[in-house]
């Protein structure tokens, strides 16, 4: 139930009721009559929260506008507390912002806060300082942990390029080292295959036919049948002397050599076949330079020991080939050997390809025997027109000398070397027991 | 003591034996035989103060050493390892021999001392036979320098 109007205390704004009153409708706090409002002052509205102010039972207590009267001077408003209704004087009465808006920035009294507010802004700044300096520091070492994986891989990068050129630079090598064996392997095989020009008379042709038909299995029928295609194919029918080319390998050489053995003057051919030989070895003899430090000639001996046709190699894997394959087709008992020229007396090797009996085995007297200081002895065998070698015991030395003052000359040369390092064991004071 | 320089003499007699025996097994050169007899002569006079020496040592209550590194630890005879040449044999052997009589002569003061009158005894008679292969040894070497 409302509240009635009681006009106990109020303030009543005088001065004529027909005047428009300067303070009607307008919040006053113990504004006094005819008293302007000030700049400030709010006018009050239905819903607005006010505070009773005057002095009456309501004082102190929060209302609500409930509605203004006509004339502008009162107000109804409507108690908080009781939700009772009371007519006040609008002197009794002041504006109050909400309770809602009590949390307001602007209806806060932030007057206090100035040094809060300072504080905090330092501390803000303070930790956007330290926040930017730790980005910069973070950003700093993330570039940098960038600039050093960058570096690795450029490093890498650089090792991968310097790797693949070194891999390339070994494949050029390989390469080249490949090639130079390929071409030394070519002039190899190149200077073992000899051309040569010989002149073929028709009974020459005559001899090579009949030497085929009686002995078809020969070794050098390859190179009969070739000498008389190429007879026929220049000559045609007409019988007239031709100089035809034919190319001899090691293995055709071989081959001639032991047909030549094995038949010797029984086969007609044979004068041909030696007269190719010769042509050959004119042709491609070893050219031994002065000072070449190893030769090794290879000799053939017949089944009595006779040093027969001889042909030197400074290479002992070719002269050992050689000797190989002449051993191989000889049927005659002959024998090949190896032997290195200018060996020193004192080497035990002998190159002897195949077979049991040595040379000296064979045939020739001891022509000189020269006993040591120590009881051992040598011997001389040979005469002036097969050499002389020089045997220690069972053991043949594998020097070959032209005449017998050589090889008694080395066999001095040996015994005084070996006296020497004698006398020098005997001249020490002391010798070791152990 | 005299028993420490018995000890001493017994280690020391018995690497002179040794060396003198070592020369006799390996000289070697035109004087062979003659070296070869001397020195069989030296080893075994050596070889035969040995046993004596070793019994004096058990006379004065004390043990004789007979082990190779005890005699290597007491004698004054330098040993050799390697055969010299003849001439060096007796030149060495000579300049033990000598060493030999020093010791002896150490050993007959300290057995007067001690008034151990057989011990004295045969150790004078062991002074006589160095001092004669002494002797002996030097004509050699007189010999071949001439």
């Amino acid at each position: 139930m409302p509240a009635l109007f009681k006009p106990k205390t109020q303030k009543i704004l005088g001065g004529d009721a027909s005047a428009p009153n300067p303070m009607s409708g307008y919040m006053v706090g113990g504004c006094e009559e005819g008293k302007e409002l000030e700049e400030d002052h709010v006018q009050l509205q239905p819903g607005d929260r006010v505070c009773v102010t005057g002095p009456n039972e309501y004082q102190g207590e929060f209302a609500e506008v409930v509605e203004l009267s006509p004339s502008g001077k009162f107000v109804t408003v409507s108690l908080e507390n009781s939700g009772d209704e009371a007519h006040l004087h609008l002197s009794d009465v002041e504006y109050t912002a909400d309770e809602s808006q009590m949390d307001d920035d602007d209806d806060y009294d932030d007057s206090d806060d100035s040094e809060f507010t300072e504080d905090k802004k330092l501390g803000e700044e303070a930790s956007d300082d330290m926040l930017t300096k730790v980005k910069a520091s973070f950003a700093d070492y993330l570039q940098k942990l960038e600039d050093n994986i960058k570096q690795d891989k450029d490093l890498l990068a650089k090792k991968k390029d310097d790797f693949d050129l070194k891999k390339k630079k070994m494949k050029d090598l390989e390469l080249q080292i490949k090639q130079k064996k390929a071409e030394q392997e070519e002039v190899n095989e190149d200077a073992e295959d000899v051309s040569l020009r010989i002149t073929f008379t028709p009974d020459d042709i005559e001899v090579i036919e009949d030497a085929i038909k009686k002995a078809k299995s020969i070794p050098s029928s390859g190179i009969f049948e070739h000498i008389l295609d190429e007879y026929y194919a220049v000559a045609g029918e007409h019988a007239e002397d031709q100089q035809i080319q034919i190319t001899l390998s090691n293995d055709d050489v071989d081959n001639i050599q032991g047909v030549i053995n094995q038949f010797g003057k029984r086969l007609d051919a044979t004068g041909i076949l030696e007269h190719i030989m010769n042509e050959y070895q004119n042709v491609a003899g070893e050219d031994l330079t002065e000072g070449d430090p190893e030769r090794y000639e290879v000799t053939y001996y017949d089944k009595s020991g006779r040093a027969g046709s001889s042909k030197t190699f400074s290479d002992r894997a070719k002269a050992e080939k050689h000797a190989a394959g002449g051993n191989a087709i000889d049927k005659v008992g002959g024998e090949y050997r190896v032997h290195k020229v200018g060996a020193d007396i004192d080497e035990g090797d002998t190159y002897a390809q195949g077979g049991t009996n040595t040379y000296a085995e064979c045939v020739l007297p001891v022509v000189k025997t020269i006993t040591f200081e120590d009881g051992s002895e040598c011997t001389i065998h040979g005469d002036e027109s097969n050499g002389f070698i020089i045997r220690r015991g069972e053991k043949q030395l594998p020097s070959k000398f032209d005449h017998l003052d050589h090889a008694t000359m080395a066999l001095d040369m040996y015994r005084a070397k070996k006296a020497a390092s004698q006398q020098a064991d005997q001249s020490a004071d002391y010798v070791e027991e152990k | 003591m005299l028993s420490d320089s018995l000890k001493v003499l017994l280690s020391s007699t018995f690497a002179y034996y040794l060396k003198a025996q070592g020369f006799h097994w390996s000289v070697e050169g035109p004087d062979f035989y003659q070296l070869h007899k001397f020195f069989q002569k030296i080893y075994e006079d050596a070889y035969s103060a040995v046993d004596p020496t070793a019994e004096y040592i058990r006379t004065l209550q004390e043990y004789a050493p007979f082990s190779f590194e005890r005699f290597q630890e007491l004698t004054v005879i330098q040993s050799q390892t390697k055969i010299p040449r003849g001439s060096l044999m007796l030149q060495e052997l000579l300049a033990d021999t000598e060493t030999m009589i020093s010791l002896c002569n150490e050993v007959f003061a300290a057995a007067e001392q001690e008034n151990k009158q057989d011990i004295a005894n045969f150790i004078a008679e062991r002074l006589s036979s160095h001092g004669k292969y002494a002797w002996q040894l030097r004509s050699f070497l007189k010999d071949a320098r001439a």
